[in-house]
């Protein structure tokens, strides 16, 4: 939209009529208003025109990193914290099979919402393997240094092959993104690939 | 990734993409080094060929493989007639449905692997000792040759089950120890011991003749994996009779967890054997 006093008049207008016909409020004070390339003293006046806060690029939104250019790894750095903290907090007192099924199920799911959209950095997905690794073989115990037993590139295969079926988070980082290009390529109709 | 069914012939690489099952460039690959243009489209290709101006499709001359091959295209293709319609893509799981689990299996490589796996993850035992018979299956038990591959120190590698100072091997503590034999021997279990664990595993299978041959299979390692455990760790002495003991104990709790048609069974089983 265009940083124009007018437009956003009539924005606030057609927000406001839709609160009133279906009685659900936009919350301003929560609200977040992104200049791109527009300069200071005009974003004041315009979010107090428009009654909500100042906001800049990159920034969240809705759980993933938004920014004009492409994320940088320091982006996803909430994400791999994420995976470090769920770390010590899962029990240590699980068998093998037991943190085998935890590593499979809660730490290679963490990342699937944001691998849904974004092709992670290679460094981003070696510090998850990092985590992932660490619990199958060692617990939560940071300092332990226990040898891992079987090759991570084994333990990496399906059940129905050699492997013990934890996800390879490239591979499906890939299949994931996949699937954007098969809604795309087969004009489904979804909003986006309209657009495009 | 995805195959296609001609019909225009507009969409498709002739000699790189998957069509009617078939993928020329890996078929006829001395044919494939002759083409000028390796990504024409299979309508071009076509219609090329039909008015007869293989120089434009190929460096001539070919050498006499290639021309072989180049006839046995020729017939595929006189087959084929073009239709005007779009070509219907669809993927190599047979649907034209995309799903992210079956493009990771696809882009995941996997080979052919022996039917052990499969019981494994079938068969009704706890997690645990599944667990422990995939690192058994893997060799990455860390029995002794497997600590003194990895550098550890110890004042002796030999299996501590028998007198025979042997190198403790996965295959010689489970199958072909002096005390596993026994321990089998007294179940009624002798099969043919090879020296390849998988053979060993199908040989037992064959002896067995049970449904639930792997949770037999299982516990029995396990038994055995324990009575060396304690021997070396809590000093305890192996006998044959503890070993039993054990095995039958865990083998009656899987009677819980095993399907309702084979309780019976593997009671009887069990009241017959152990």
């Amino acid at each position: 939209m265009e940083a124009d006093a007018r437009q956003l008049f009539f924005l606030k207008a057609i927000l406001n009529s839709f609160a009133e016909s279906t009685g659900l409020k936009v919350n301003y004070s929560e609200s977040m208003m992104v200049p791109i390339n527009v300069s200071d003293e005009q974003l004041d006046i315009l979010a107090q025109t428009f009654g909500c806060s100042k906001g800049s690029l990159p920034f969240t939104y809705i759980g993933l990193p938004l920014s004009i250019t492409r994320p940088s790894v320091a982006d996803y750095w909430p994400l791999v914290s994420k995976c470090e903290r769920r770390l010590s907090s899962v029990s240590s007192f699980l068998n093998e099979a037991g943190r085998l099924q935890i590593t499979n199920a809660v730490l290679t799911a963490l990342p699937t919402y944001a691998m849904c959209t974004f092709l992670l950095p290679k460094t981003v997905i070696k510090q998850i393997d990092k985590f992932r690794k660490h619990y199958l073989w060692r617990g939560s115990d940071m300092n332990s240094k226990k040898p891992a037993k079987a090759a991570w590139p084994l333990v990496c295969l399906p059940k129905d092959s050699v492997g013990l079926g934890a996800l390879n988070l490239y591979i499906q980082n890939v299949s994931l993104l996949l699937k954007q290009l098969h809604k795309f390529y087969n004009n489904l109709d979804i909003p986006w690939v309209q657009l495009i | 990734m995805a195959s296609v069914t001609i019909m225009d012939g507009y969409t498709s690489f002739f000699w790189s993409d998957i069509w009617n099952g078939r993928l020329f460039s890996s078929q006829f690959p001395e044919l494939f080094s002759f083409a000028k243009d390796k990504h024409i489209s299979v309508q071009t290709f076509i219609s090329m060929l039909a008015i007869e101006e293989p120089d434009e499709l190929f460096h001539l001359p070919l050498s006499t493989q290639a021309y072989g091959q180049f006839q046995q295209l020729n017939s595929i293709i006189a087959n084929i007639t073009l239709q005007a319609r779009n070509d219907v893509w669809s993927y190599i799981w047979n649907s034209n449905i995309f799903t992210s689990s079956k493009a990771y299996l696809n882009l995941i490589s996997t080979r052919q692997v022996h039917s052990a796996f499969k019981w494994l993850w079938k068969s009704s035992c706890q997690a645990k000792r599944k667990f422990f018979f995939w690192l058994l299956l893997q060799d990455r038990l860390s029995t002794r040759d497997i600590l003194k591959w990895r550098n550890m120190e110890l004042q002796c590698y030999d299996c501590v089950l028998c007198h025979l100072c042997t190198e403790e091997r996965l295959m010689h503590l489970f199958f072909s120890c002096p005390f596993s034999m026994s321990c089998k021997n007294t179940l009624g279990l002798a099969p043919m011991i090879f020296d390849d664990l998988f053979q060993t595993l199908s040989a037992f299978k064959l002896h067995l003749q049970q449904p639930f041959f792997m949770e037999i299979i299982i516990y029995i390692c396990w038994a055995i994996w324990s009575a060396r455990n304690d021997n070396i760790f809590r000093g305890l002495q192996h006998s044959i009779a503890s070993c039993k003991a054990s095995f039958r104990r865990e083998l009656t709790q899987i009677k819980f967890r095993v399907s309702n048609n084979l309780k019976t069974p593997l009671a009887q089983w069990i009241e017959h054997y152990v």
